[in-house]
């Protein structure tokens, strides 16, 4: 990525700390704990202008410093969101799983969808779209729950045919191109997972464009006809 | 100027309300309220009106493929007619009772009084019997003229629940598993009690099955547990509904109708009947409002909760607020959320909850008293179809 060689550039490439306990870390998203991380790292960078009182340091070479520094937050940010979006592209693949925004406090799927229970014995659970429901193949499904089970059982909904079976006609129905007409569910199960991959970075590089920009004063001699200009760059 | 800002702004948010015309009232010009009539996918709704015992409110949710539940609500110098009919095996039984019922009990009226007395204006619990009786006849009448055609009207029923209040006595009569609550003012606690006004026929409840159990001593097969409820022969849950012919009568239970409603004996005697149990009540200062509603409701909500719901909240659209509480109970016994709900098609819906009705009654305890005579005459009908 040309972003990530300017930066290794400036910096004569430092492996990020951050992308390597990404590597690390398998089999569990804490997103607590990075962002408090990532929140940390910045204040440090923040109390060099605003928390510590006394006049803003004016040598060029602290300036230098905090641009290295603010960086380095930026390449680990991108790392992250692009590591985000790659999990999220997995996921989409096996939708049988709890996805990846998950289950509220109340334990509901996510929203568009619903707990289906197939099988005998011992039923496996499936999160379904509820578009699904109403595609014929699905309800030939439902009319054999209805023969078994009424119309009146309770708990979620249980289809007593085998989990292949179901599986086949659940592959059917999503390579058909049944998807909700406009805000779709599922889309919007995805453009959520975009917004949450995207916004921390716009924000972030919005901040430190601000503050980029806010310095250069202190950097190179503004004419003093221009003292205003900087802020709609 | 302020109040005339005001006026014009509520003008624009509701540009049609205000005038009380609407398609579904019909009658005469005496409903001068604002019935806020509306649909919202496959709920309809009128959210208040005017009829002669004070106010009402009605709603209408459906989940077949053809909606089997009717309703209607009448009004003239007798009282308040009110009657939910919840058909099943199909919608021929319930559009059947609600085009005659009601004629068939004011044709036992007698003709207008000329003194305002509750004797002189000739609601009896006789009269309300003898109009079931008679409708249920003229039914299977029916059933035998399309026996040839249309053999499936064989195997539909509806369940009845009238409700007619007039001056200060309700009569109630039910036939099915639909129920009326009436909910109390406690005392000055302001809170509400809800009593049930009305006894259910369904194989379910513990009476009911002793009952049957009496009247055919030598089937031991008369009530069976299946899918985890109680069935007559198997088959269907009320042990009273109009229609129903295949359990009535024998040269209705056998080819050509569907083999899951055949009976393998043979019937010396009607397994189901169709006489309503009739109960009066004599309605006091504190009694605040009336729930009419099919067993759709009351499978997701209970009478206190429903009761309470009514109460909290303002009159306008209290059946629509109360089938949004059944449905999301409904969607959250299924695991799901009911803004999800709300996008499964009908018949579909089948499998999450019933077709819903649901009438309340607010009562106007100094309009009853004033008589009738000279309150608004209404006809009121759920829709066919949503």
């Amino acid at each position: 990525m040309c972003e990530r060689s300017l930066f290794s550039a400036s910096l004569g490439h430092q492996s990020t700390p951050l992308a390597v306990t990404m590597k690390r870390c398998r089999g569990g998203f804490r997103l607590g704990r990075r962002l408090v991380r990532i929140w940390r790292r910045v204040f440090r960078l923040e109390g060099g202008y605003h928390l510590r009182p006394g006049p803003a340091p004016s040598s060029a070479i602290s300036n230098a410093r905090r641009r290295i520094e603010s960086s380095v937050v930026a390449t680990r940010l991108f790392d992250w969101g692009r590591s985000l979006s790659r999990r999220l592209r997995l996921r989409r693949r096996g939708e049988d799983r709890a996805p990846l925004l998950e289950e509220d406090a109340w334990g509901l799927p996510p929203k568009g969808h619903l707990a289906v229970y197939v099988g005998g014995g011992q039923p496996r659970r499936y999160v379904v779209p509820v578009i699904y429901f109403n595609h014929p193949l699905f309800g030939e499904l439902l009319r054999e729950a209805e023969e078994e089970f009424g119309f009146h059982h309770p708990g979620g909904i249980t289809i007593p045919c085998p989990a292949a079976e179901f599986e086949r006609v659940r592959t059917r129905i999503a390579a058909a191109g049944c998807r909700p007409a406009g805000r779709a569910a599922a889309d919007s199960y995805h453009s959520k997972a975009a917004f949450f991959t995207l916004s921390p970075l716009h924000f972030w590089c919005c901040y430190y464009h601000i503050n980029f920009m806010y310095n250069i004063k202190n950097i190179i001699s503004v004419p003093p006809n221009f003292d205003n200009l900087y802020i709609y760059l | 100027m302020l109040r005339q800002l005001m006026r014009l702004l509520t003008s624009l948010w509701r540009p049609f309300g205000g005038r009380g015309g609407d398609a579904a009232g019909g009658g005469g010009g005496g409903d001068g309220v604002a019935g806020r009539e509306g649909r919202d996918g496959l709920l309809w709704y009128r959210d208040l009106g005017r009829c002669a015992g004070g106010e009402f409110s009605m709603a209408v949710v459906q989940a077949n493929q053809v909606l089997e539940d009717q309703s209607q609500i009448e009004s003239g110098p007798f009282g308040t007619f009110v009657g939910v009919y919840d058909g099943h095996g199909g919608s021929d039984a319930a559009r059947y009772v609600c085009d005659h019922l009601f004629s068939r009990f004011r044709g036992g009226l007698p003709t207008p009084p000329l003194v305002n007395s509750t004797l002189l204006l000739g609601v009896t619990s006789d009269g309300i019997r003898r109009a079931f009786l008679a409708t249920e006849e003229s039914f299977i009448t029916l059933v035998s003229q399309l026996w040839n055609t249309q053999p499936d009207i064989a195997t539909t029923g509806c369940c009845c629940l009238v409700g007619v209040i007039c001056q200060r006595t309700l009569y109630v009569a039910n036939l099915g598993d639909s129920r009326v609550v009436l909910g109390k003012k406690v005392g000055n606690t302001g809170e509400i009690a809800a009593i049930s006004l009305s006894s259910e026929h369904n194989a379910n409840v513990e009476a009911v099955r002793q009952e049957l159990k009496a009247q055919h001593p030598n089937d031991p097969e008369i009530v069976v547990l299946k899918h985890g409820v109680w069935r007559i022969k198997g088959i269907i849950q009320v042990s009273r509904s109009i229609g129903d012919a295949y359990m009535k009568y024998a040269q209705y239970n056998r080819e050509p109708i569907n083999s899951k409603f055949r009976i393998p004996e043979p019937m010396n005697m009607p397994i189901l009947t169709a006489n309503p149990s009739i109960t009066t009540h004599h309605l006091q200062p504190s009694d605040s409002f009336l729930i009419f509603a099919s067993d759709g409701l009351w499978e997701h909500l209970s009478d206190q909760k429903a009761v309470e719901i009514v109460h909290s909240h303002p009159r306008a659209g209290s059946a629509k607020r109360l089938i949004k509480a059944a449905l999301h109970e409904a969607a959250r016994k299924r695991e799901m959320r009911y803004s999800d709900l709300k996008r499964i098609d009908k018949k579909v819906r089948r499998h999450f909850h019933d077709d819903v009705t649901v009438i309340v009654i607010f009562l106007n305890h100094e309009l009853m008293v004033k008589g009738s005579t000279q309150g608004p005459q209404l006809s009121v009908r759920s829709a066919l179809d949503h």
